[in-house]
């Protein structure tokens, strides 16, 4: 179990001392989520709609276009010269390499996602302070849904000769629940209702990430097998 | 870790049944049977696509086997256990070093999944054996093919293994680092280590090992002790093989 | 590896398959056309359900088989699991298609527009896209474990989002009309007995046709190995 733990760290402190040193990932997932923001701004008049109404749906579509993109540069790292060959060769634990993944690409995206709320603030004029604590938390459920799920399938296309065409192809469509759910829930948040209102909501997004977590715990051996 | 092996009752070290390898129709292996004791060199020749890397994958445990068995240092390979994958160590054509990192960064984070202690001197120590210990903070992408392959087999024999397996590691050597190599397997094979290594190198491959086959098809077609091999006489049989194998692919095509 | 006695004994099963099937559909098509009345309200559109809901069961059936054989395979590693999944999905895909062209021919008059984002509709529609995805994946990948692994891993993953996107879409909105076959009152109450019969003898034609097409398939799929199998033998024994 410790050494479960340590190899678990081992990945994650490795995937961060490379994203330090070339900070390729993160600038690339903040602008492209700033890019995503502003095309849909223009795409919709913002004189005529309500901010808070389109608001939610455009933040969360920013987040997971520009979360596709460390999902995919996450295991194209790891197919470069055959590194996840050797990682499958270490006396760990298949489940160890999910975690190791899911934790960093979790953790980047939440870091990317806290630099973009202020962005969002200001350019929808909503006030997100008022409601932090809430909003953290639907954050915290949907970017682990979305890592969780992510996770999997990322490892699974990084094997196919067209890996970018294919991710978003077999994620989004499983991505619905979470997408519904996560903008709902948002949507009544910045309208400042309690989270006690959207139980039901909570409890979908959770089953997703705990369904999602455990068949990856489950079928992580098919996938990472020569 | 190395005191674990001597006192390891399992005797021989490999240990193949009737190893099958087939998914549907496609074949890799077909039925390769044969034994490695302690410390023994195994080379393995063939044509591509004998099943060579399919071999060395199942023995890593990286792949499953369809039907019959094989024991690694005591242990089924199917499902890899990770007391086998402690034991063994591969090279392979992909470096598996990540770019971005240095040396040193390398060979400590594969060290800390192997969960090995003293790392720092650990790391330190093995790129001082493969001359690499002057550029140990530049990034790896900086590096020569050469020096890379250097790095490589530090990896690869940084938690002291017992068994090794090398699938054609002589492929796109300059001749530095294919020295390091032999060199490095020249010491280890002293060391008592147990090697199988595939490669196309016929006089490279004859010279070290103890043991010789040659792959075709997925059988092994010849497994004999490496004394008494007439070098050319073997070079031709193993061309021949090769040759029928291009025939064969000659009828596909047309 | 297929004797030739077993392929004459399949061919023999397979066509009491064909008659079977090409009998129910007879009934179905007389009962949908001929014996059932006219619904009052809705006119003869409506007769388009005997089609819409036998497809929409049998998409379903079939990605539920898909799901059912992808944890088969991965527990057993066996080509024959690998098989059925895919004819399985790739089933379920035309008939899912069928649901999406039959229900906006029915809604156009009904509704007054061919699609509108009410819950069923919506979740169709998704699953439809998962099982294309599925397919393409296939598609993607050499023949080989790898192709027949992930492809698994997929079918249990799609299945169980299945769930998740019903009720992710029932609470996002809801205009399809409640179910009449099976209500709160009871099975059956809702509809008129003739319609009721006439609706399972089509449920039955399309369960049947559901076999024969797996049938065909998986023995296509075989024959294809098969070939592969022969062409190898004879480029290695040469």
């Amino acid at each position: 179990m410790n050494l479960f733990i340590s190899q678990v760290s081992a990945i994650v402190w490795k995937d961060f001392t490379i994203e330090f040193k070339t900070r390729e990932l993160f600038s690339a997932m903040f602008i492209f989520a700033l890019l995503v923001i502003l095309i849909f701004i223009f795409s919709v008049n913002l004189s005529v709609v309500e901010a808070s109404e389109v608001g939610p749906g455009i933040l969360w579509v920013a987040f997971l276009f520009s979360g596709t993109i460390g999902l995919n540069r996450s295991f194209a790292l790891e197919k470069e010269n055959g590194c996840l060959m050797a990682l499958m060769l270490m006396p760990a634990d298949r489940t160890a390499i999910y975690f190791g993944k899911l934790i960093s690409n979790f953790v980047f995206l939440t870091i990317m996602e806290l630099f973009i709320l202020p962005l969002f603030m200001i350019f929808f004029n909503i006030d997100l302070l008022e409601h932090l604590f809430p909003l953290l938390i639907v954050i915290f459920l949907g970017t682990l849904g979305f890592c969780a799920l992510g996770t999997l399938l990322s490892s699974l296309a990084s094997n196919l000769k067209t890996r970018e065409i294919m991710l978003p192809i077999l994620l989004y469509p499983l991505l619905v629940p979470i997408v519904i759910a996560v903008v709902r829930m948002t949507g009544q948040v910045l309208a400042g209702e309690p989270l006690s209102e959207m139980m039901n909501w909570i409890g979908l997004t959770a089953s997703f990430d705990i369904i999602y977590i455990g068949v990856s715990i489950m079928t992580i051996d098919h996938i990472l097998e020569e | 870790m190395v005191d674990s092996q001597t006192s390891q009752p399992s005797n021989p070290v490999i240990e193949v049944r009737k190893l099958r390898k087939e998914f549907g129709v496609l074949k890799a292996l077909d039925g390769i049977s044969f034994n490695l004791e302690r410390g023994e060199f195994l080379s393995v020749f063939g044509p591509n696509g004998a099943g060579k890397t399919t071999l060395i994958k199942i023995l890593s445990g990286l792949t499953r086997p369809s039907s019959g068995t094989a024991r690694v240092a005591g242990f089924e390979v199917e499902g890899g256990h990770p007391e086998m994958r402690r034991e063994i160590g591969v090279i392979s054509h992909s470096t598996a070093l990540y770019g971005d990192l240095t040396p040193l960064e390398n060979l400590i984070f594969f060290g800390k999944m192997y969960g090995l202690g003293r790392l720092k001197e650990l790391a330190l120590t093995a790129l001082e054996d493969v001359g690499l210990a002057p550029r140990r903070h530049d990034p790896v992408r900086t590096f020569s093919r050469g020096m890379i392959q250097r790095l490589s087999i530090a990896r690869a024999i940084l938690h002291d293994p017992s068994i090794l397996f090398l699938d054609e590691p002589f492929t796109g050597l300059d001749i530095q680092a294919s020295n390091v190599l032999k060199e490095n397997l020249i010491t280890l094979h002293n060391k008592k280590r147990t090697i199988l290594m595939t490669t196309h190198d016929v006089s490279c491959g004859l010279e070290m090992c103890d043991k010789v086959a040659l792959q075709v098809m997925g059988r092994f077609a010849f497994f004999e002790d490496v004394e008494g091999i007439n070098k050319d006489k073997f070079e031709e049989m193993y061309f021949d093989a090769v040759r029928d194998k291009q025939f064969a692919m000659g009828i596909r095509h047309s | 590896m297929m004797s030739s006695d077993a392929v004459e004994e399949n061919e023999e099963e397979s066509s009491i398959l064909v008659w079977m099937t090409g009998l129910a559909f007879l009934a179905a098509i007389i009962a949908i056309f001929i014996y059932v009345p006219t619904e009052r309200t809705e006119g003869v559109v409506q007769r388009i359900m005997y089609f819409h809901i036998p497809s929409a069961w049998l998409s379903f059936f079939a990605f539920f088989v898909v799901f059912i054989c992808s944890i088969l395979f991965l527990w057993k590693k066996e080509r024959e699991w690998d098989i059925y999944a895919h004819a399985s999905a790739e089933i379920g895909v035309i008939f899912c298609s069928l649901v999406l062209i039959t229900g906006p021919i029915w809604a156009r008059p009904i509704w007054g527009a061919w699609w509108v984002w009410d819950a069923r509709l919506t979740s169709t529609l998704i699953l439809w896209i998962i099982y294309v995805a599925y397919l393409m994946l296939r598609a993607q990948s050499e023949a080989g474990s790898m192709r027949a692994r992930y492809a698994a891993v997929l079918g249990i993953v799609g299945f169980l989002d299945i769930p998740l996107i019903h009720f992710s879409v029932l609470w996002w909105r809801a205009f399809h009309p409640q179910p009449k076959v099976i209500s709160s009152e009871g099975i059956g109450k809702g509809m008129e007995i003739g319609m009721l019969a006439t609706l399972g003898i089509s449920l039955c034609a399309f369960t049947l046709l559901y076999f024969l097409l797996m049938g065909v398939r998986v023995r296509q799929e075989k024959l294809k190995d098969e070939i592969d199998r022969l062409k190898r033998e004879t480029l290695y024994s040469s």
